[in-house]
């Protein structure tokens, strides 16, 4: 009885050992991170984030929402999600709501978590819970640490970014939400983080004020009329002095119509920045949607920050897609730097009768007619005072009804957005080189040999040892 | 020490005079080589192999495997009568449970290292992450070693090879589904909890992705030895008996 008390005792103590060793290791976080690419050790770019946030000294929480089922990515996230807290010294905190258990605080982000967002940082108000006017969602695209890093510095980068979006020049509506409307973009830009106001030049001119010094960059969307001469020289003052600035503009059968070949504006674009919208409407039988006229992004420059994320392989969506798009002319011998980001094909042309195409859709080349290829998105950059242009000869290609489909128009306007503001310098996270590579076999045979390793030779060989064993069994 | 080594000697020997033995490690590779070259075939020429493939897999295999292992291990030689041998042989409890278990481990190492055959036709065909496959397998060999002392300790209370088998199946499944149990219980932290307490909340999260957490090692080394002493306490109770 002594015997079996003490064993029972011995055991509760070999018990009590094995979880305060557990315990201690476990409070200790002894972690060896085995991955080639150290996967579980944050980069220097997140440690520099986290650096910055330890600068800014505002306390952020990570708040991630997981179900019972979802234990296992809740364990593994949280690896990540602890590297940051340990990090910042506990400035970054972590909250996990398990949504069943609190349904009232989780009805708010419901709808994203049905969309596969379940993870968000923001700063932390006074009540200790986390300020929504702050909270930015953490996509899942990427890796952990890429999309943790990503959203810090977009929090981060709150407030200090202001797009404004000119509304005098009749230019689309970035707060309508129907089809004709920009609002789409502009909730995108201010999910990120972004600051959006609209501007009216008309407005400043009148209270003799200039372009706001704030102004990241100024979006002039689908304008509907020419700029006065006072709006041009103000919106010239702005880019002389380092402005950015993004057109999208169409051709439009009015007299006067902005950016048509006679616009002194264009002649101003051309000569500081070697960009020029041509009256011509590009047709591209080899890369189009529905007609001729719906051109695709044939070709995109891989180098330029604009068309990252476009033209992506085996993603038709990722295209995008301009209707009755006018041609831009590059100059490049200007005196800054400047260059296409996406063109049509080498098959396509600028259709110079434009009465034709739009009032009968009639179009065919002839002489007169712009050879392609034809550039469709420019840039330009001048690197002695900062300024920066992206032109696009489509300005629909920003409503409501055509940044859901193709994805590819949306992708260009934050690009845009970001190559301008130097946004995306700021919240891109370089991803690591990885050195691993995908399986390659030099030919078929050299399969069938593993194939018979593994799957023959392997077991057959441990077959004939059961069968050696039996036989010297059964001599014996 | 020396006793150990005796028994561990003697076990060894028995293994691989027995065709069962062969058997089993032959379907061992049959099962691991089909799940190879699934995968091969899913990763040609798109993506690295899972460096952690063949070590996932062994954890569902390891609810059989291990019971195969282990069942004839103490309950056989109280069925062939010769517990009463051992038990009256001047070597200690400690001795002959260790002497055991050691040895079946040692056979899952062996057939552990057999499917490194897989890593080396990896490693000729492409650049794969050597140090995560290390963090894995040196997880499926804790794993493994936990899953045979939790194996070994029911046979060594039964004298039923199938009985033995049996309960330690049941054990070990108990101790894998941990991975799905957020599916029935409602609460995360519970969920959490019994995810911990099992074999798989600290591989799956682990070992298998690359990291080799000091917790992990403990558990494992904690469910070994805990195993091991009450082996070493159902040994004790028979030779009072």
């Amino acid at each position: 009885m002594l015997r079996r008390a003490l064993s029972v005792v011995n055991l509760l103590l070999l018990l009590g050992i094995v979880a305060m060793t557990y315990a201690a290791v476990q409070r200790a976080n002894i972690v060896v991170d085995m991955t080639v690419d150290s996967r579980f050790t944050l980069s220097a770019q997140s440690r520099e984030v986290v650096a910055l946030a330890l600068r800014n000294g505002r306390p952020i929480q990570i708040l991630g929402f997981y179900l019972p089922q979802d234990v296992i990515q809740r364990e593994i996230d949280d690896q990540y999600w602890q590297l940051y807290s340990s990090l910042s010294e506990g400035l970054i905190s972590r909250r996990y709501v398990d949504p069943n258990v609190e349904p009232a605080f989780f009805a708010r982000y419901q709808t994203a978590f049905n969309q596969g967002i379940y993870v968000y940082v923001g700063y932390l108000g006074a009540d200790g819970l986390i300020d929504q006017t702050t909270i930015i969602p953490v996509s899942t695209d990427s890796g952990q640490e890429e999309d943790m890093t990503e959203a810090l510095s977009q929090l981060l980068a709150l407030g200090q970014f202001v797009v404004y979006f000119e509304r005098s020049l009749e230019t689309l509506d970035p707060a309508d939400n129907q089809q004709q409307g920009m609002s789409i973009l502009n909730n995108i830009l201010r999910t990120n983080g972004i600051v959006t106001q609209p501007l009216s030049l008309q407005d400043l001119i009148a209270r003799n004020q200039e372009i706001p010094a704030d102004a990241s960059a100024v979006v002039i969307a689908r304008p509907g009329r020419r700029m006065t001469a006072t709006e041009r020289a103000m919106l010239n003052r702005y880019l002389i002095q380092g402005g950015r600035v993004f057109i999208a503009a169409d051709y439009l059968p009015i007299p006067e119509a902005f950016l048509d070949e006679d616009d002194p504006f264009g002649r101003d674009l051309w000569d500081n920045f070697g960009l020029a919208l041509r009256d011509a409407l590009v047709v591209d039988p080899s890369a189009s949607g529905q007609t001729a006229l719906d051109v695709l992004s044939a070709v995109i420059f891989e180098d330029s920050e604009l068309t990252q994320n476009i033209n992506k392989l085996n993603d038709p969506s990722s295209v995008t897609q301009f209707r009755l798009a006018r041609p831009i002319e590059i100059n490049p011998q200007s005196s800054v730097r400047n260059g296409a980001a996406i063109q049509t094909s080498a098959q396509a042309w600028g259709e110079r009768n434009l009465a034709d195409v739009i009032q009968r859709t009639q179009y065919a080349y002839d002489e007169g007619d712009l050879k392609g290829p034809l550039t469709l998105v420019a840039w330009a950059e001048n690197p002695s005072n900062g300024a920066r242009l992206v032109l696009v000869g489509d300005g629909d290609f920003l409503m409501n009804g055509q940044v859901r489909q193709p994805q590819g128009n949306a992708t260009l306007f934050l690009n845009s957005i970001g190559w301008l503001t130097g946004f995306a310098q700021q919240v891109a996270f370089q991803p690591r080189a990885y050195t691993t590579t995908p399986i390659l076999f030099t030919s078929g045979q050299q399969l069938d040999v593993v194939t018979f390793i593994t799957l023959v030779l392997m077991p057959g060989l441990m077959l004939m040892g059961a069968g050696l064993a039996y036989l010297r069994r059964w001599r014996q | 020490m020396r006793s150990v080594s005796l028994i561990l000697r003697r076990e060894m020997a028995s293994y691989f005079t027995s065709p069962i033995a062969y058997l089993i490690a032959a379907g061992f590779l049959l099962l691991t080589g089909v799940s190879f070259n699934n995968e091969l075939t899913f990763a040609l020429g798109v993506r690295p192999l899972d460096p952690a493939l063949i070590p996932r897999l062994l954890t569902q295999v390891m609810i059989f495997l291990a019971p195969l292992l282990t069942m004839r291990l103490l309950a056989e030689e109280s069925r062939e009568g010769t517990m009463e041998l051992l038990l009256t042989a001047p070597i200690s409890d400690l001795a002959i449970v260790l002497g055991k278990f050691l040895s079946a481990w040692l056979f899952y190492t062996l057939l552990l290292a057999l499917t490194l055959v897989y890593q080396v036709i990896v490693f000729s065909v492409s650049r794969p992450d050597l140090a995560h496959v290390i963090a894995a397998y040196l997880g499926i060999w804790l794993y493994g070693g936990a899953t045979l002392a939790i194996g070994l300790f029911f046979s060594a209370l039964t004298e039923n090879q199938i009985v033995a088998a049996f309960l330690s199946m049941v054990v070990l499944f108990v101790l894998y589904i941990g991975e799905n149990v957020g599916q029935i219980v409602a609460s995360v932290d519970l969920a959490r909890l019994i995810f911990s307490l099992t074999l798989q909340g600290h591989f799956a999260p682990s070992f298998a992705v690359g990291l080799i957490r000091g917790e992990d090692v403990i558990y494992y080394a904690g469910v070994i030895v805990v195993a091991l002493y009450l082996s070493i306490q159902a040994l004790d109770a028979r030779r009072l008996r």
